[in-house]
């Protein structure tokens, strides 16, 4: 042994050192997100409540007392969750397709068509759809042609075509969970169910889709906490008129600045994520309690 | 600090969960020493090595280097190099970098590092493949690279994890004849953990019998498989025919009771009292058949039960008044006259078999 | 008399077909998927088309092309500004994310420790929490700092909105190697810094890259946090175009998204050329 070994060994002498030393390449990983995200984010409570130095509930008190924030937050779940069951509806036969019966060097394409629009900006979206549901658009122009109409059918500043934009941003994210739910699935208790003489119809219904039933439902949990928290999509496609919690927040800070009232607001918003994350969580343990999810972090 | 071998483990234990995986082990490997830590699958051997290179922390315990504790220093600080079960070369370096890989760690400069590899390759027999790739070699060449890699370091001892079990059986053999070679050439300490007791015998000076997580016996090879302290360890390191006995008489002889026959063994050190339930183990190889009567000091009268051919040491198995005990012996002749049903006599003498304690289950 | 049975016929299908579906059923499915595919991609090739328009207004059908609007697009000076600044805030916070973001992904995977659950979940929520609230939040967080309009600030605020798209693409591409490889190099004595980056790195360089891709792209697109930090003079591409749409669509407008779509359609190959996209995308 060398004098350089011994000086080693006196050093690392305790095993508190020892795991510091393994985990300090966290640390500015660790250091930034608590400074640019934990601590905005644990911001938002005390600042819908601090004003002026003193503690005021003002904030709070307008938006549980007025109906008008209660009807906005009723807006933004209905929406959320038929945007959801759309999701899981399209996505569905969509990610089957991809899984089970397209041939191998096809799923590649397809999935790159899928992931296409996630990779272009919210507002690029709205864009597209401003200009296929306008007045002027696509769609009008079309049926006005064909003579159908004879005035352009408002379809743009509806909650449909909000409804729209939020199934187009996250069918590819329906797709996908579910996508990775049927990988995983084992095929071969879909043949065992057939040989057993059940039919292709009968397999699906009573094998894979309770099978497939957690993932999914986790993946659809994803989606709903999601089309809550958007804003823009709802925004521009929603006018001024039709408002959700995401764009009221966005609404106080960026026009009204009146910060407590959008923390207020904010928080509300946190609390009812946070319980969707929640639920999420805990279907997420039963997929891995049921041996469906190999334990993927 | 006290010079305690080279290597000194001391009561480490750890459990992974509630899962004893190393419970309580002491052992000191000395210089020069070729140790083994033998034991079947999920022991706790491969555990136990991998907390001296420093891959897991022991829950309690010391291992020393030198007199040294080095119980908390992470893996790359430690004076010993590892030989891999799967061999873990570096497959984006060349044979030459693999090898090269610690020496640079520690800043050698580079005229000497070629030099060192250079011989260390050569050491290995595998010179002409410096400019290869891991990928490019056969199992057996990249074994030798693992060696070739880990030696270069001059280490005080080299780990190594049942390195020739991804080898078929020819290339094994002529693999364990090099590695004993190379260790004595070297002269460094080498732990080395395997579940083959043959090759632990063959290869070691020192064996250590881990099971469940303790190490049930340490010692010299010989005195390991001659003198067994427990039924696993004389079960597993070699064959053995465990017979249960009562003591019936104690003193300059030892007379054991087993179903009505009796057996005379030489006096022990320490004896146990009259009436103590002891188990006897005989190993096959020392018991002597034949169709006719023995001239030993125990012989009993037994039925052929069945016989087994093997190259080296046919194997034929005798009922002794309901006990079934298997022999072995090189004997063609006595093996080719042996039939089933027929009668024979079997023996051994006073000064063979050993006297162990019943396993606590 | 015995019945008889049907015994299905194989043909040749994808290895993965265990459903039994007869050609009628892959037909149907296949063109309710196809269809569905198509609307999937019909909005930006829409957004494409319409940007060759020569047109002044935004009507469709477009009846003359030409590359009218994407010179003007090039020529005005708040456009090419929030390009550029897209562009600068995308490359810093990618190669920030992933400096930070590969050692953490490393410990996250490699070691256990207690906390270690907890702390992933923290890592990868700002893929959960409302990016609104996050932006919101930095917003007051910077103003009582002194400043909401700093490059920096924005650039932090994108980091950590990338960072789990690098922690996770990292962490699968992590999973795939054999960690007795790291062992024997801190075997070797390096430390945890040189196994990093003379081991892991090296075998794990196709993940690295598509990680840095995916937090390039995802900070090129990121709006939601952006619109917060920004003001004139500072917008990125995306709030750029959102303050354009609250008041009218105009063709520059549709030009603006048409590049966009192609620089993330081209990413979107490049990551898959590096990685496969299914295996980044797990989700």
């Amino acid at each position: 042994m060398t004098p350089e070994d011994a000086s080693v060994a006196a050093k690392a002498s305790t095993k508190a050192e020892f795991m510091v030393g393994r985990l300090w390449l966290l640390l500015p990983a660790t250091i930034v997100v608590a400074i640019f995200f934990v601590l905005p984010v644990a911001l938002t409570v005390p600042k819908s409540v601090f004003r002026d130095g003193s503690v005021n509930f003002d904030a709070y008190a307008a938006v549980l007392g007025d109906g008008y924030y209660g009807l906005v937050l009723w807006r933004s779940l209905w929406l959320s969750f038929v945007s959801t069951v759309v999701c899981v509806l399209l996505g569905y036969p969509i990610a089957y397709y991809a899984t089970r019966l397209s041939a191998r060097r096809y799923k590649r394409y397809i999935y790159m068509i899928i992931l296409a629009p996630l990779f272009t900006t919210a507002v690029t979206r709205v864009i597209a759809w401003t200009m296929i549901l306008g007045n002027q658009g696509i769609i009008n122009t079309l049926l006005m042609q064909l003579g159908w109409t004879e005035a352009p059918v408002r379809m743009l500043y509806t909650d449909t075509a909000i409804m729209t934009g939020l199934v187009y941003t996250m069918v590819p994210f329906s797709v996908l969970t579910i996508a990775s739910v049927l990988e995983n699935l084992d095929g071969k208790l879909e043949e065992g169910a057939r040989d057993l003489g059940a039919t292709p119809w009968q397999a699906f219904l009573r094998v894979t889709l309770p099978l497939s039933a957690p993932g999914v439902s986790a993946g659809a949990i994803l989606v709903f906490a999601l089309c809550l928290s958007a804003y823009v999509t709802p925004a521009l496609l929603g006018g001024g008129r039709i408002k959700v919690m995401a764009s009221l927040v966005f609404e106080q800070f960026m026009r009204t600045a009146n910060w407590p009232l959008g923390s207020a607001i904010a928080c509300v918003l946190l609390v009812v994520t946070g319980f969707v994350i929640f639920a999420y969580g805990r279907v997420l343990e039963r997929r891995v309690t049921l041996g469906e999810d190999r334990g993927r972090p | 600090m006290s010079e305690i071998g080279v290597v000194c483990v001391q009561q480490v234990s750890k459990r992974f969960g509630d899962v004893p995986a190393v419970n309580d082990v002491s052992f000191v490997v000395e210089k020069g020493e070729f140790v083994s830590l033998l034991g079947p699958s999920g022991c706790g051997k491969s555990t136990l090595l991998r907390m001296i290179a420093g891959f897991e922390t022991a829950d309690s315990g010391s291992i020393l280097f030198e007199g040294r504790d080095y119980t908390n220093v992470p893996a790359h600080l430690r004076p010993v190099n590892m030989v891999f079960q799967s061999y873990a070369l570096f497959p984006h370096l060349s044979i030459f970098d693999n090898v090269a890989f610690g020496l640079r760690r520690k800043k050698v400069p580079d005229k000497e590092v070629t030099r060192l590899v250079l011989q260390f390759l050569d050491l290995v027999n595998l010179n002409d493949l410096s400019a290869r790739f891991p990928s490019q070699l056969s199992g057996g060449q990249q074994q030798r690279v693992a060696l070739a890699r880990a030696l270069v370091n001059r280490p005080s001892v080299l780990l190594l994890d049942e390195p020739l079990a991804a080898l078929d059986l020819k290339l094994r053999k002529k693999m364990q004849v090099e590695l004993k070679v190379l260790q004595r050439e070297l002269g460094i300490s080498f732990i080395y953990v395997t579940h083959d007791q043959e090759e632990a015998l063959a290869l070691s000076d020192k064996i250590g019998v881990v099971s469940d997580g303790r190490m049930l016996q340490y010692g010299p090879a010989l005195e390991v498989y001659d003198r067994p302290r427990s039924e696993f360890v004389a079960k597993f390191l070699g064959e053995a025919n465990i017979i249960q006995c009562t003591v019936r008489a104690s003193g300059d002889w030892l007379e054991l009771v087993a179903a009505g026959n009796t057996v005379r063994m030489r006096a022990l050190a320490e004896s146990p009292p009259v009436g103590a339930k002891v188990l006897l183990a005989i190993r096959p190889e020392d018991i002597v058949l034949s169709a006719t009567a023995v001239e030993e000091d125990n012989v009993y009268p037994c039925v052929v039960e069945n016989k087994a051919f093997s190259g080296t040491a046919p194997i034929v198995w005798v009922n002794v008044d309901g006990k079934t005990l298997s022999v072995r012996s090189a004997d063609r002749r006595t093996f080719d006259a042996m039939e089933v049903g027929m009668p024979a006599f079997v023996g051994w003498r006073s000064t063979q078999g050993v006297l162990i304690p019943e396993d606590h289950r | 008399m015995t019945a008889s049975v049907a015994i299905p016929t194989r043909k040749r299908r994808s290895q993965s077909d265990t459903s039994g579906i007869g050609p009628t059923g892959r037909m149907v499915l296949g063109s309710i998927s196809g269809l569905l595919l198509m609307l999937l991609i019909a909005p930006m090739l829409v957004l494409l088309l319409m940007s060759f328009s020569n047109a002044d207004f935004v009507v469709f059908p477009p009846t003359a092309f030409s590359l009218k609007w994407y010179y003007k697009f090039f020529a005005m000076g708040d456009f090419l500004s929030a390009l550029l600044t897209s562009f600068e805030v995308a490359v810093a916070a990618s190669l920030i994310a992933t400096l930070i973001g590969l050692p953490a992904a490393y410990v996250l995977v490699r070691r256990r420790f207690p906390g270690r659950r907890a702390l992933a979940a923290v890592f990868l929520s700002p893929l959960m929490v409302p990016q609104i609230i996050v932006g919101v939040g930095l917003l007051q967080l910077y103003t009582a700092l002194g400043g909401a309009n700093s490059l920096t600030g924005l650039v932090m605020a994108h980091v950590v909105a990338v960072l789990p798209y690098v922690i996770r693409t990292v962490g699968a591409a992590l999973s795939t190697t054999n960690v007795s490889i790291e062992e024997a190099a801190a075997d070797l004595g390096a430390n945890q810094l040189e196994v990093l980056a003379f081991v892991v790195v090296p075998m794990i360089k196709g993940g690295v890259l598509a990680a840095a891709l995916f937090a390039l792209i995802m900070s090129w697109i990121n709006v939601e946090i952006s619109i917060f930090l920004t003001t004139t003079g500072s917008y990125t591409l995306p709030v750029l175009l959102y303050n354009y749409m609250e008041y009218s669509l105009t063709p520059v407008v549709v030009v603006a998204g048409s590049v966009s779509i192609v620089v993330a359609v081209a990413l979107v190959a490049v990551i898959d050329r590096f990685i496969g996209l299914s295996s980044a995308m797990r989700l």
